[in-house]
């Protein structure tokens, strides 16, 4: 028996709903600005839906929503001069300093692949096996590449430390 | 060494910014549109393809395709590329205007020139440009010939977003130069301007634009993804009342709000949206970093103009915020020395004060608070801006306690606008035809702390008819202050009441109070008072006297001057703490049949 092919609008709409918050911060993050990551997850879904026959279950649904968006979210980073991390736009931060540690800068000159790494695992809380599933690497290759990014942002946070 | 994992994971949380919410519908649009377009493609002819080369260049590289299904058609706006590029004379002049502001765009932002207008006298030429900074699209309009100006007005991208008509409209009325037509409205007497100007920026289905207004029907053509009206030599008061846009195959009514004229224009009676009660109340909060000191954003030295000089008197610490940079606005929070010249006691009593001032185009405005007791009503202290009448887009800042860590605005469309909070303070930049909105403030629990009261756009109410106002009463206080009561009539068939007042040259100037026909609230409708004791207002036709009481319970009687009254204490009861009580009409059998009571202290 064949693998089951394409996914429906419904399952497109009910998995956008749910996760709409996490591709949103991610894809943000990936392109270095806010909005410019939620268009990301616009048009990732418009493809999705004008694409879905293609999806095979060989993997998850969501997995390959994943790849989609971070797809779009690398399309628009490379159209886009390389900004930093959604520069000068701050959370809500009441009474503590924004950015002490300079991350933006830090994360913008990251490897794409090291930056993906690095917003699955935290703000899509992604288990190493899923962030392996969504790039199509080995598990092995997450965690070397999640080292290496920790690596340079230890080395920056504790020279901001200094 | 320094935890990594966690410490990124915090600190991620805190620099990653909220975003517009979801929206399925913008997500089916733009799958339909794609699809369409591929469907098209299929057909187009060899022809059809030399056409269509310019386009193609855009529409070839990655971003350009993901513009092409940009966000309801419009495209050319979400690339920056509408219309074709500026006079280099104008982007030159752009570029050394911004380059001298502290709200100045990036440097390089490049002008696109959308339309020109020429008067038919040919005397006058209007320019339409418009570009893309971030997160705001701006429209640039300069006047050139016998008036030479240029101003501009913005538009958060974030607009884009909110369900609407194919076409935002930018700018309302804005006018330019000075017409012949010259007229007294109550006590000023206005003139009209040479021009005025209504602009916005258009889907790409959008062909048309019908606007009315006094002078009639008016359609221009969408042209570069904009449109403009050009009202020539207008008459006094004239005002665009509707706008519609034609896509080819219906006609669609785009809600906006008409600019004001003298108390009118503005939107109209919409509801205010969102939650209604709080969660969690809070009488008590504090802003840390201000009362510990602390430098986080920029210094005030960064500020200009005169408006920055008379922030910095009598400072202790302040900051220069920028909450959210997508807007061409500053925020400053000071802790300041209370204003020995304050009108309201208030600020003159207490030992400190906090100020919040919001700084966009080449205006400033804000207020001041006593530290003590600041938070007492909620955590939220919020106000609104414009810096123009004619803008379409009000500012809408102020700031938070550390308690909170979310803002929302509810908008009486019924969606909602993420609200940027940096050092306390908050900007947004919120569509007038969206208001009044409310503002729903949410603890780190996600519980509501704070809501404020529906906040509304400015006119809607009665304005000055034409004619002059005419002086009714004066009266001189025991300090020496005087006020003169003028009367005119309303523009909605009722009467307007000018006081002009003066006490000195750091308390002076002129309110305004027009009524319709019918006589609204209560009967007897008196306000003023201050450190002089004057007092003015309007009542009821029923009411033939009005009684005085003051706070040591001596009385005193006012007769009204055809439903006018304008009143100074007398000497014997000036100086005195809490003067006045309360107002009490009298009808011509001697009822009571209306009071103001004031329950609070009015004087010092």
């Amino acid at each position: 028996m064949g693998l089951r092919r394409g996914a429906s609008v419904a399952q497109l709409e009910a998995l956008y709903r749910e996760r709409y918050e996490r591709f949103a911060r991610v894809a943000g993050g990936m392109v270095g600005d806010g909005e410019t990551g939620r268009d990301a997850v616009q048009h990732a879904f418009a493809v999705a839906i004008s694409e879905r026959h293609t999806f095979r279950a060989e993997g998850s649904l969501e997995g390959w929503l994943w790849r989609i968006v971070l797809n779009e979210a690398r399309r628009m980073a490379s159209a886009n001069r390389a900004l930093p991390l959604n520069d000068g736009y701050e959370q809500a931060t009441n009474g503590h300093p924004a950015d002490e540690y300079g991350l933006r800068a830090w994360i913008a000159t990251l490897p794409d692949r090291q930056r993906a790494v690095l917003f699955l695992r935290y703000q899509a809380d992604m288990q190493y096996g899923r962030i392996a599933e969504v790039l199509g690497i080995d598990v092995g290759t997450v965690s070397a590449t999640l080292s290496a990014a920790h690596t340079k942002l230890r080395k920056a946070m504790t020279a901001a430390d200094r | 060494m320094i935890d990594v994992e966690d410490l990124l994971s915090a600190e991620l949380d805190r620099l990653l910014p909220a975003v517009s919410g979801p929206d399925w519908a913008d997500v089916l649009r733009l799958a339909g549109t794609s699809e369409r377009r591929r469907r098209r493609a299929t057909l187009v002819g060899t022809s059809a393809i030399l056409a269509a080369a310019a386009a193609a260049i855009v529409l070839a590289t990655p971003l350009g395709a993901a513009i092409a299904r940009g966000l309801g058609g419009f495209s050319a706006w979400i690339s920056g590329q509408p219309g074709s590029p500026a006079p280099k004379a104008q982007q030159r002049a752009f570029a050394h205007a911004n380059a001298h502001s502290f709200l100045g765009f990036p440097a390089g932002t490049q002008l696109r020139l959308l339309e020109t207008a020429k008067a038919p006298s040919g005397q006058r030429e209007v320019q339409l440009l418009g570009f893309r900074a971030g997160g705001t699209l701006c429209l640039r309009i300069v006047v050139t010939g016998k008036s030479r100006a240029s101003r501009q007005s913005c538009a958060p991208l974030a607009e884009l977003r909110h369900a609407g008509a194919p076409v935002r409209v930018v700018i309302v009325d804005d006018g330019f130069g000075q017409g012949p037509k010259r007229a007294w409205y109550g006590i000023d007497r206005v003139g009209a301007p040479a021009l005025q100007i209504t602009a916005g920026i258009t889907a790409d289905g959008v062909k048309a634009v019908t606007l009315h207004d006094n002078a009639g029907t008016h359609t221009v053509p969408a042209v570069s993804n904009g449109f403009l009206y050009v009202a020539w030599n207008p008459i006094i008061g004239q005002r665009v009342d509707a706008i519609s846009a034609h896509t080819g195959r219906a006609r669609v009514d785009v809600p906006f709000a008409p600019a004001p004229w003298g108390g009118g224009g503005g939107t109209g009676a919409g509801a205010a949206t969102g939650p209604t009660k709080v969660q969690r109340v809070l009488r008590t909060g504090t802003i840390g970093w201000l009362i510990r000191h602390q430098p986080v954003g920029e210094s005030l030295s960064t500020l200009q103009g005169r408006a920055s000089r008379s922030l910095r008197n009598g400072i202790i610490f302040g900051r220069l915020l920028n909450p959210n940079p997508n807007i061409p606005a500053r925020f400053a929070l000071t802790l300041s020395k209370p204003d020995p010249h304050a009108p309201f006691p208030a600020l003159r009593a207490h030992g400190a004060v906090v100020c919040g001032w919001t700084f966009a185009g080449s205006g400033a405005g804000g207020g001041c608070s006593p530290v003590k007791g600041l938070f007492s009503r909620g955590p939220i202290s919020a106000g609104t801006f414009l810096a123009n009448g004619s803008d379409e887009f009000m500012l809408v800042s102020g700031f938070v306690s550390d308690d909170v860590h979310r803002l929302v605005a509810y908008l009486s469309t019924g969606d909602t606008q993420q609200v940027a909070v940096v050092h306390n303070a908050f900007l947004a930049s919120i569509a007038r035809a969206r208001f009044p909105i409310r503002l729903v403030a949410y603890d780190a629990q996600g519980r509501i702390v704070g809501l404020t009261s529906p906040l509304t756009d400015i006119g809607g109410g009665a304005g000055p008819a034409p004619g002059r106002a005419k002086p009714l009463l004066h009266v001189t206080a025991p300090n020496g202050a005087t006020a003169t009561l003028l009367v005119g009539r309303s523009n909605q068939g009722g009467l307007c009441t000018y006081v002009r007042y003066y006490q000195s040259r750091f308390a002076q100037g002129a309110s305004i109070n027009c009524m319709g026909r019918a006589w609204k609230g209560s009967p007897v409708q008196l306000g003023g008072g201050g450190s002089a004791g004057i007092w003015y207002g309007r009542v009821r036709a029923d009411v033939t006297r009005v009684e005085v009481t003051f706070g040591d319970g001596a009385r005193a009687t006012i007769h009204p001057t055809n439903g006018a009254i304008l009143y100074a204490v007398p000497p014997s009861e000036a100086g005195k703490t809490d003067w006045v009580r309360r107002f009490t009409g009298y009808n011509a059998h001697g009822r009571a049949i209306g009071s103001e009571i004031l329950t609070k202290p009015a004087n010092p």
